[in-house]
């Protein structure tokens, strides 16, 4: 008697963790995403040319307005991964390399008005690819 | 391995930081002053302003100060400053006054302005000067010179023209220099419409260059395009296009993914019931 409940009890364990391991990626997909538009936004304000952060010319304040904007474009990239990554594990496909080109182009894509901002947003990425590479491979 | 991300992650961005930092050299320099210039009648560079042609007077018209030292501005010397486009020309005039003009200690006076190219802040490259051999027989030659390193060089093909006459203690210089001329070379700053040129006024008595300087003040003149040119030059149509075209495509391709995202939350709600 004894033997059966704890069978049924370990049984709906099990069962109830993937639930929530489910619930809790389906929550990471659209908090990932939602940060990721807003990111994107954010983008179209700063790097569509639309807003600039800074008027000065003193070297600090481009400086940093040049870095804001990669910042943007990287993280967007980083959220924007997560976000597909765990999409692609909820339908039980894995994120191949060609989601990650895609998001790679539309991520370096959005700096295409400024070469100093592309070129920093274009090492930033690759950086960022290298390190999850490695995380891939251990 | 927690440990090693979180280097990594760091290491990132720090190097992003120091990258973005090292390859920014950017000039900062104080606000000149700045005005547009539309177009006009072309006036004659003889160094007089003739009223009955009412030449020049269509010109933005500015009352500046050369000083001694510009970092530190006090007793300047207020000038008139008319400047205005015509044809594929720009035209500025100075006029200003002293006492004792015509006296001998004024007799290798000089006018010259020199020209920064738009992207080079205060790095100016280009000097166009009316230069006095005798003032008081109002002999006088234009000068076009390219600047190198604060050297003054002559032009091997000058282009523009100057002028300058003195009436009483007041002198009027005349200049003009070509617009669009793709024929400068290096020599000359190649002037554009749509583009914002600094420009450095700069007086002295002595003919040499730079030290020969006693006087000086920077403007900014932004160079309107001719009456009927478009207001934005095709470059900067063909970028807002793109912007409006990849913003967009990135815009669409993200809805379409919150739209797959609504959809797998049905899906999943579909298999567990």
């Amino acid at each position: 008697m004894s033997k059966i409940k704890k069978e049924n009890l370990k049984s709906g364990t099990v069962n109830r963790k993937p639930k929530l391991e489910e619930k809790s990626a389906y929550r990471s997909v659209v908090l990932s995403a939602v940060i990721g538009g807003i990111l994107l936004i954010s983008s179209i304000f700063l790097n569509g040319g639309y807003l600039s952060l800074v008027i000065s010319e003193n070297f600090l304040f481009q400086t940093l307005d040049i870095t804001i904007r990669v910042l943007v474009i990287l993280f967007f990239f980083i959220f924007m991964t997560i976000s597909i990554g765990n999409y692609k594990e909820l339908t039980g496909k894995p994120l191949d390399f060609k989601f990650i080109v895609l998001i790679f182009i539309f991520s370096l894509i959005q700096s295409f008005r400024d070469s100093i901002v592309f070129s920093f947003t274009l090492v930033g990425l690759l950086l960022i690819i290298v390190y999850l590479f490695f995380i891939q491979e251990n | 391995m927690k440990k090693n991300a979180t280097g990594i992650i760091i290491f990132i961005f720090i190097a992003q930081l120091l990258m973005s930092s090292a390859f920014l050299i950017i000039k900062s320099y104080g606000t000149p002053i700045e005005f547009d210039v539309g177009f006009g009648t072309a006036p004659v560079i003889d160094g007089v302003v003739d009223g009955e042609t009412s030449e020049w007077a269509s010109a933005e018209k500015l009352e500046i100060e050369l000083f001694h030292n510009l970092t530190n501005p006090s007793d300047g010397l207020p000038i008139e400053l008319w400047v205005l486009q015509a044809g594929s020309n720009l035209y500025i005039l100075a006029r200003f006054d002293l006492n004792d003009h015509s006296s001998s200690e004024y007799d290798k006076e000089f006018l010259g302005i020199l020209i920064a190219d738009w992207d080079a802040g205060l790095d100016f490259t280009d000097a166009k000067i009316v230069q006095f051999s005798n003032m008081s027989t109002n002999n006088y030659s234009y000068l076009d010179h390219y600047i190198n390193d604060t050297v003054y060089y002559g032009d091997m093909n000058p282009n523009g023209d100057g002028a300058a006459k003195l009436e009483g203690n007041q002198i009027v210089y005349e200049f003009s220099m070509p617009v669009e001329n793709i024929e400068g070379g290096i020599e000359d700053v190649e002037l554009d419409h749509g583009d914002t040129f600094n420009f450095k006024i700069i007086f002295g008595k002595t003919a040499i260059y730079p030290s020969g300087i006693i006087l000086s003040n920077i403007i900014s003149i932004h160079l309107q395009y001719p009456p009927g040119a478009p207001d934005l030059p095709i470059e900067e149509l063909l970028m807002s296009i793109s912007t409006i075209v990849i913003f967009s495509t990135i815009g669409a391709f993200f809805a379409f993914y919150i739209y797959r995202i609504t959809q797998l939350k049905k899906e999943i709600e579909r298999i567990r019931s």
